[in-house]
């Protein structure tokens, strides 16, 4: 566990990795995932300097790294890239259980339901959490996993997978 | 599928992405700081606070009512010369005593009335939100005007549900019309979620209000979901995701000069209906938007990127615009001004001044272009603009035992350049 005043540097090497990953699973872009990464600990520093005088910098990271993709209103087909040569990146693993459909379904949700299953079901977080890392009520978080399970419910990708 | 299996796909499917990353950036200490970071819009979106208990206006989507008119509709090119890019390099600057004398001198205090300048009519009059108690105690939120040196609005509308207890609302000023989009929480539901339930505009001069949109009024098996409203061009457009059919997006459009509304877009969920003051769009690309508007020749020119687009905002004569590592300006008369800088997000323009960082995340930051000089300002966030002209607010969150509300109104045309 990291103490209260680790430095940045030392919090970036430990975190980067579980930070990324969890950017990843929001945003669903492995380049823009490392952009918020980037960006959450450009806001400690400006925030704090190099010095984190925190007793929970990675909650600090995932609040801004979660600010920054649910404030993010660009249009997704902006952010969209062609590119000439594939990034060398790990294989997904097979689709076992339809998690290619879930995954694309996952795409069409907005981006604070997304968050709200990320929360839930990747870092395993209470409807407190879940309302305090979002800076909403429990009510709020409720409604918005209510809505992205009503959307995942007939979502096409899970329904075709069914098939 | 099921909820259980839902859930249980969840699970693998997170656990299984996650995966694919390996490895994530470093950060290395004494790095230069301008490097590459993307630029945001913020939507802004305000709570308004508990009837019963709150006095502290609570941010939803990472800021306060503010800087609605960012959105200004941007006029066409006035001239046509070439503009060329000067390359600005950034130096922090502490606030010169005029200008600290020019804050002092332009703050006025609201004591607890929690309202705000949400913008400027095209005839120069101001536009605030404010709370007050409506019947029953339910939380009301008013549209009106506020004369100079007054400290007390003159109502125009006001937006109140019976049980409500607080309220998020986004109010945009364009010429003379004010758009409001709200959303009203009650005990029940015990949360508020930004998407409007309730969408009007109101005339400023006269005070005429007309409701475009009241989705509680419909059974609840028959209300769509809503996401943004936005005023441009004169017409107010707004996205609907039918209940039944959540792949679906509608978006409307209600033109202000002639009272019609038309459906724009009725087709898959393309993404969030959005704006800047480069136009509003729902489909395709954020370097051609739906509706473009008449950028003046230099603008369109330089600030070509999809992040320039998106981010490009005016005060009217002014504009600014962000990449991933610097902010950009132009007035007309001007050449380009790139300004090499780290950035979260380009909040607004004033004058020669561009403010950027994030009012509550972080610090807000002025930019004087014409020196490169930037100035933090903690403390205090940006409600509006108009003609170089900047509206902060100090907000009482970030106050330690302070619910005063204080509106500054800073005319940066009269104040000497940020040195270094």
């Amino acid at each position: 566990m990291l103490s209260s005043s680790t430095t940045l540097e030392a919090f970036a090497a430990q975190q980067s990795v579980s930070l990324t990953r969890f950017a990843y699973l929001l945003c669903g872009d492995h380049q823009r995932a490392e952009d918020l990464v980037q960006d959450a600990y450009l806001a400690l520093h400006r925030r704090f300097g190099a010095v984190l005088p925190l007793e929970a910098p990675v909650a600090y990271a995932r609040r801004a790294i979660l600010n920054a993709q649910i404030s993010h209103a660009r249009r997704r087909s902006s952010s969209e890239r062609i590119v000439d040569m594939l990034p060398e990146l790990p294989s997904a693993p097979p689709d076992t259980g339809g998690q290619d459909a879930m995954w694309r379904a996952l795409a069409g949700l907005p981006d604070r339901q997304r968050a709200v299953l990320v929360l839930r079901y990747y870092l395993d977080q209470t409807d407190a959490e879940i309302a305090r890392t979002l800076d909403c009520r429990e009510g709020t978080v409720r409604s918005l996993a209510s809505r992205a399970f009503t959307a995942l419910r007939t979502s096409p990708q899970l329904t075709e997978d069914q098939r | 599928m099921n909820d259980t299996e839902i859930e249980q796909t969840l699970r693998a499917t997170f656990a299984g992405r996650a995966n694919t990353v390996a490895s994530g950036p470093l950060w290395t200490e004494g790095a230069d700081l301008l490097d590459t970071r993307r630029a945001r819009r913020d939507r802004r979106r305000s709570l308004a606070p508990l009837a019963a208990a709150a006095a502290v206006l609570i941010a939803v989507g990472g800021g306060l009512v503010a800087a609605q008119q960012l959105r200004s509709h941007p006029r066409p090119a006035l001239q046509h010369h070439r503009a060329s890019v000067v390359d600005r390099p950034a130096c922090t600057a502490s606030l010169a005593p005029s200008w600290r004398s020019a804050i002092t001198a332009g703050t006025t205090s609201y004591g607890k009335l929690q309202l705000a300048v949400a913008g400027v009519t095209s005839d120069g009059t101001e536009i605030v939100d404010y709370s007050s108690p409506g019947a029953s105690g339910s939380t009301a939120i008013a549209i009106g005007t506020l004369a100079t040196g007054s400290r007390a609005p003159h109502r125009l509308a006001e937006f109140t549900r019976p049980g409500a207890h607080g309220a998020a609302y986004d109010v945009q000023v364009e010429g003379t019309t004010v758009l409001v989009a709200i959303n009203f929480g009650t005990r029940a539901s015990d949360g508020i979620d930004g998407a409007p339930s309730e969408i009007a505009v109101i005339d400023a001069r006269t005070g005429a209000r007309t409701d475009l949109l009241k989705l509680y009024q419909l059974p609840r098996a028959q209300r769509p979901t809503t996401d943004t409203a936005v005023l441009f061009g004169g017409a107010v457009y707004w996205d609907e995701y039918p209940h039944e059919l959540p792949n679906r997006e509608v978006v409307h459009r209600y033109d202000i000069a002639t009272r019609t509304a038309q459906v724009v877009y009725d087709g898959t969920q393309a993404d969030q209906l959005q704006q800047s003051a480069a136009g509003v769009w729902w489909t395709g690309t954020s370097t051609a938007p739906n509706v473009p508007a008449r950028l003046p020749a230099a603008v369109a020119e330089h600030a070509t990127s999809a992040g320039a687009r998106e981010s490009l905002t005016t005060d009217g004569t002014s504009y600014a615009w962000s990449s991933k590592s610097a902010l950009s300006w132009w007035s007309p008369g001007h050449d380009v001004v790139t300004v090499k800088t780290a950035h979260s997000g380009l909040n607004a323009v004033a004058g020669p001044i561009v403010v950027f960082g994030r009012n509550n995340q972080d610090l807000l930051y002025l930019l004087d272009t014409r020196t490169g000089s930037i100035v933090a300002m903690p403390g205090i966030g940006v409600r509006a603009v108009k003609a170089g002209v900047l509206f902060l607010a100090k907000e009482p969150h970030l106050i330690t035992n302070s619910t005063v509300y204080a509106i500054t109104r800073l005319d940066t045309s009269s104040l000497p350049p940020l040195r270094c």
